[in-house]
């Protein structure tokens, strides 16, 4: 029977002053601690809304199921892989409508016969999940498929998800979405087993999207049966949990200091780079090009990089071994690596699962 | 695809690709690595760069910023 009940404060019998005070606009007010059964920063899955774009904001995914590992399979929006098979797609951050500032957009083509879209959460933020219900909300388009398929997993030993075609994980469940052309909010609720205590994998996945474009956005993973609304984040604090996965450094200037260090032989710097967060592991370190890169040396001299690579095992203060192909160095100079002249330069850092 | 030793601290590249790999087993990029070598592949061996040619008396003079006069004047010649 439905009901109303109706009053300005709910007050255990004990108490002196009222739990819970109602007023005539609708607002709650607390008197004590709330407790609740699932907390703040309840949304697992990082970058749900889509805001962070490290990478690029628009990128082509190469067809193929070699993937995601740290350095392949993230086209553009932080946390989030994609492949396709068949043919290749565009991934791309758009604008959303309303109060959703943005969302990711696959657009279709030609033979392609399937689409995913997926997150993996590391171990260190999914374990407590095991042997709890939890609750998938997203909000979904597509404007020439109506089944979007989602499917949870685990990985079979902590962090190790393997790849597409060469999976290490477990499924956990699986089930679909009827979807439109109008975006809308789809929630179901998970059994995460007792032995989900490795990480936990979201896929979203399309079949033949040969044409059109799907959309997804407020991706949300929660403890406990109830989809809660989005949670929002400062920018800020986003963008510091992407970095534990992924980084750059370069485009804000044509002569951007990366790092500075000191010349070992007449031809070779060591550098210490320091990262915004600690990282899952040592990352991957991908360059632009040799040539976008320089290493500046005492004298005012710059002499390109013909080499750019990790040295030692470190998840923030990263090594970095740089060398030229001539020999203007003097051991024990102090050095500088930066962009040559270009904002085309990047190093980028990448701890992905 | 075909992966190469970058150096003598282990990293590992891939032919063709402006990639550094940590030789950590947490890393995805390894882990990918790994499964490589156990399909039976091998990575091509590190070979050390020459040892760059020690510098001329003229070369250690401009590295240190002198010229050989301002070096004649300094020594008192």
């Amino acid at each position: 029977m439905a009901a109303t009940l109706k009053c300005d404060t709910i007050q255990n019998a004990s108490s002196t002053t009222a739990n819970l005070t109602l007023d005539a606009s609708a607002n709650a007010t607390v008197g004590g601690t709330l407790a609740m059964a699932s907390s703040f920063k309840r949304n697992r899955l990082i970058n749900g809304n889509m805001y962070i774009a490290q990478r690029a904001t628009s990128a082509t995914v190469t067809a193929g199921t070699a993937v995601p590992t740290a350095s392949t399979g993230y086209p553009c929006l932080d946390r989030w892989y994609v492949y396709s098979t068949g043919a290749n797609v565009t991934a791309a951050q758009v604008a959303g409508s309303g109060s959703n500032k943005n969302l990711l957009q696959i657009t279709g083509a030609a033979s392609v016969t399937a689409v995913g879209v997926g997150q993996r959460i590391e171990q260190l933020n999914s374990y407590d999940l095991a042997g709890q219900t939890a609750t998938l909300s997203v909000n979904l388009a597509n404007s020439v498929l109506t089944t979007v398929t989602w499917t949870a997993s685990y990985a079979n030993t902590a962090d190790t998800f393997g790849t597409i075609g060469t999976p290490t994980k477990t499924q956990i469940a699986t089930g679909t979405f009827t979807v439109t052309s109008t975006l809308t909010q789809y929630t179901t609720n998970i059994s995460i087993p007792a032995a989900a205590t490795t990480g936990i994998e979201i896929l979203f996945t399309v079949g033949a999207q040969t044409s059109g474009t799907w959309q997804i956005g407020n991706v949300q993973l929660e403890a406990g049966s109830v989809a809660t609304p989005y949670e929002r984040q400062i920018y800020s604090d986003q963008l510091a949990q992407c970095q534990r996965y992924f980084a750059t450094f370069g485009g804000s200037s044509a002569y951007e200091f990366f790092a500075v260090g000191l010349a070992n032989s007449n031809n070779t710097g060591y550098f210490s780079l320091v990262l915004p967060t600690t990282m899952r592991s040592t990352p991957s370190l991908g360059y632009s090009a040799f040539s976008d890169i320089c290493i500046g040396y005492t004298a005012g001299g710059a002499t390109v990089t013909n080499n750019v690579y990790i040295g030692q095992n470190s998840k923030q203060i990263i090594y970095v071994v740089a060398t030229v192909a001539t020999t203007p160095l003097t051991g024990g100079w102090a050095l500088t690596l930066q962009a040559n002249n270009t904002t085309n330069a990047r190093l980028t850092f990448s701890a992905e699962l | 695809m075909q992966y190469y030793i970058q150096n003598e601290y282990g990293s590992i590249g891939i032919e063709g690709e402006n990639i550094s790999i940590p030789a950590d087993p947490a890393n995805t990029d390894y882990q990918a690595f790994l499964a490589w070598i156990a399909e039976g592949n091998a990575p091509n061996p590190y070979i050390p760069p020459p040892e760059p040619a020690p510098l001329t008396p003229q070369e250690k003079l401009a590295a240190a910023g002198l010229s050989v006069d301002e070096l004649k004047t300094l020594l008192g010649l």
